[in-house]
């Protein structure tokens, strides 16, 4: 039971959490400058004894937070010009911009007219048909050109979120040559490398492992059809033929103990290259360089995303195999190297968790199990840094105080 | 930036002294006599709007009850409008009040 007290900062927290959801819709930038100033004034607004945030203070908040993105939006035809040709958004507009390529959906943002065109060029091609007459049946749906469209922005986000992003920033964000340094200007220096911690990395990719080893298994023993390769020696219509093979779809008559035997070996093989990797990590963890220009953080959101994402392909896989609308084969590959890595993992989050290194990187696993080397110390990484009042360049002399 | 009627009630709350957000929305409900009641993201666009136009300007800062709350004042731009919009309305009003003495007293004509 709780008392009164204890109820209205409970209702307060319930407030907030759903505040910052509706804030939301506020620009970053505006967010991270204004953002807790406006929360307060939104649980200040809701009163002590509210319990919820009303529909209308949900409603406001969204208005005003797009009406924000409407006016730091640039016009048109400079956003055009920013987006179909890389050219430099101007001053006025970098906030926004550094805005749009720090988000999430940056990667999809930058490549919308590729992801729209193409599939739209491709389809206009099918229907036109320039190239003479193909039966009807050839014809793609366009609903196959709308999931290939999709699949691209998956894969762009999951596979390739960060590419771009750090060329962008310097070309739209950074002062430009000659153009005076003020505070707050976003200019290049030596930041801190980041790197996703051991344990953070090894924990997700245990699940993803271990369900693509199973999902294997399962697979290797209840999908019916496999692709072989057979002998064609004589056919009768090419007496002159003096072999080759066909590939063929073949049911899985005595395949089945090749297949879960490959996954056999690749287990035992990663049992040994556990062993290995544990004898590794005990003999150098303790002995590891210091890291003055590391900054560890645990696995991102993309990151989790890949896993989920992997967890998908494998369940998509299985799903594919065993309904024998696939042949048995790709979930076995992917399998092996699960189950080859899969022990390797176990022994390293065993390790790592056991160990009292705070700053031990996924990196420094990967080198010292993969190589049986000590990790390098990481160089500093190059970034943008806002520009604090004291190093602002004095106009007279260009010298940097601070 | 266009002169509303919200604009120029923040404007108007903003000349005796600083104000912070949940100051602001306080006063403005008391000069409107209770009909206008700002919301947030409505006080947040005006104010972003009027800093713009240089007509307000953060003052400083203070944590209340962990929680920030940031003092705007108005600049010399912004009490130079509100005393134009006040003319401009008091002028409305005189006008207004001998469209209606007319009207009153053809009326009773």
């Amino acid at each position: 039971m709780t008392s009164q007290g204890d109820s209205r900062i409970i209702s307060n927290a319930r407030i907030e959490r759903r505040a910052q959801l509706w804030i939301r819709a506020y620009p970053r930038r505006w967010r991270q400058d204004r953002g807790e100033e406006l929360l307060g004034l939104v649980v200040d607004l809701a009163g002590r004894e509210a319990r919820r945030l009303g529909a209308t203070a949900a409603l406001d908040l969204v208005r005003g937070g797009w009406g924000t993105r409407w006016r730091e939006h640039p016009p048109l035809h400079t956003w055009l010009l920013y987006r179909l040709l890389d050219r430099r958004i101007p001053e006025a507009y970098r906030s926004w911009a550094l805005d749009d390529i720090d988000g999430f959906w940056y990667p999809i943002r930058r490549s919308m007219f590729f992801l729209a065109s193409y599939p739209a060029f491709l389809y206009a091609l099918n229907v036109v048909d320039p190239w003479g007459p193909v039966p009807p049946a050839w014809h793609e749906p366009a609903w196959h050109y709308l999931v290939w469209a999709i699949l691209m922005a998956v894969f762009l986000l999951i596979a390739l979120p960060e590419v771009g992003r750090n060329p962008a920033r310097h070309k739209h964000v950074a002062p430009r040559a000659g153009e005076p340094w003020v505070e707050g200007a976003l200019v290049g220096w030596d930041v801190p490398r980041h790197r996703v911690e051991a344990r953070s990395v090894l924990t997700w990719a245990l699940p993803l492992l271990g369900i693509a080893g199973a999902a294997s298994v399962v697979t290797s023993c209840l999908a019916p059809k496999v692709l072989l390769a057979k002998d064609v020696t004589f056919t009768p219509w090419n007496p002159d033929m003096v072999g080759g093979f066909e590939l063929v779809v073949a049911p899985m008559v005595g395949l089945r103990v090749v297949a879960v035997g490959a996954l056999v070996v690749a287990l035992g093989l990663g049992v040994l290259g556990a062993a290995l990797a544990g004898r590794r990590l005990d003999r150098f963890l303790g002995k590891r360089p210091a890291q003055p220009y590391r900054a560890l953080r645990p696995i991102s959101g993309t990151g989790k995303a890949r896993v989920l994402f992997g967890i998908v392909i494998v369940g998509t896989l299985v799903w594919l195999e065993v309904s024998g609308r696939l042949v048995l084969g790709p979930s076995v590959l992917l399998g092996s190297v699960a189950l080859l890595l899969l022990p390797g993992v176990v022994v390293a989050l065993v390790v790592t968790r056991g160990s009292d290194d705070a700053d031990l990187a996924a990196a420094d696993v990967w080198r010292i199990v993969t190589r049986g080397r000590l990790p390098a110390v990481d160089p500093p990484a190059w970034g943008l840094r806002p520009l604090p009042a004291a190093q602002v360049p004095d106009a007279r002399n260009g010298a940097v105080h601070g | 930036m266009r002169m509303t009627e919200q604009a120029y009630l923040v404007l108007l709350s903003l000349a005796g002294q600083p104000r912070h957000g949940y100051g602001i929305v306080g006063a403005v409900l008391e000069l409107s006599d209770g009909a206008t009641k700002l919301g947030a993201g409505t006080l947040y666009g005006l104010l972003d709007r009027m800093s713009e136009a240089g007509l307000v300007e953060a003052c400083g800062d203070e944590v209340v009850a962990g929680r920030l709350r940031r003092y705007y004042r108005l600049t010399d731009d912004g009490s130079a409008a509100l005393v134009a919009e006040t003319a401009r309305l008091r002028a409305l009003t005189h006008r207004a009040r001998l469209v209606l003495d007319t009207h009153v007293a053809s009326g009773v004509a």
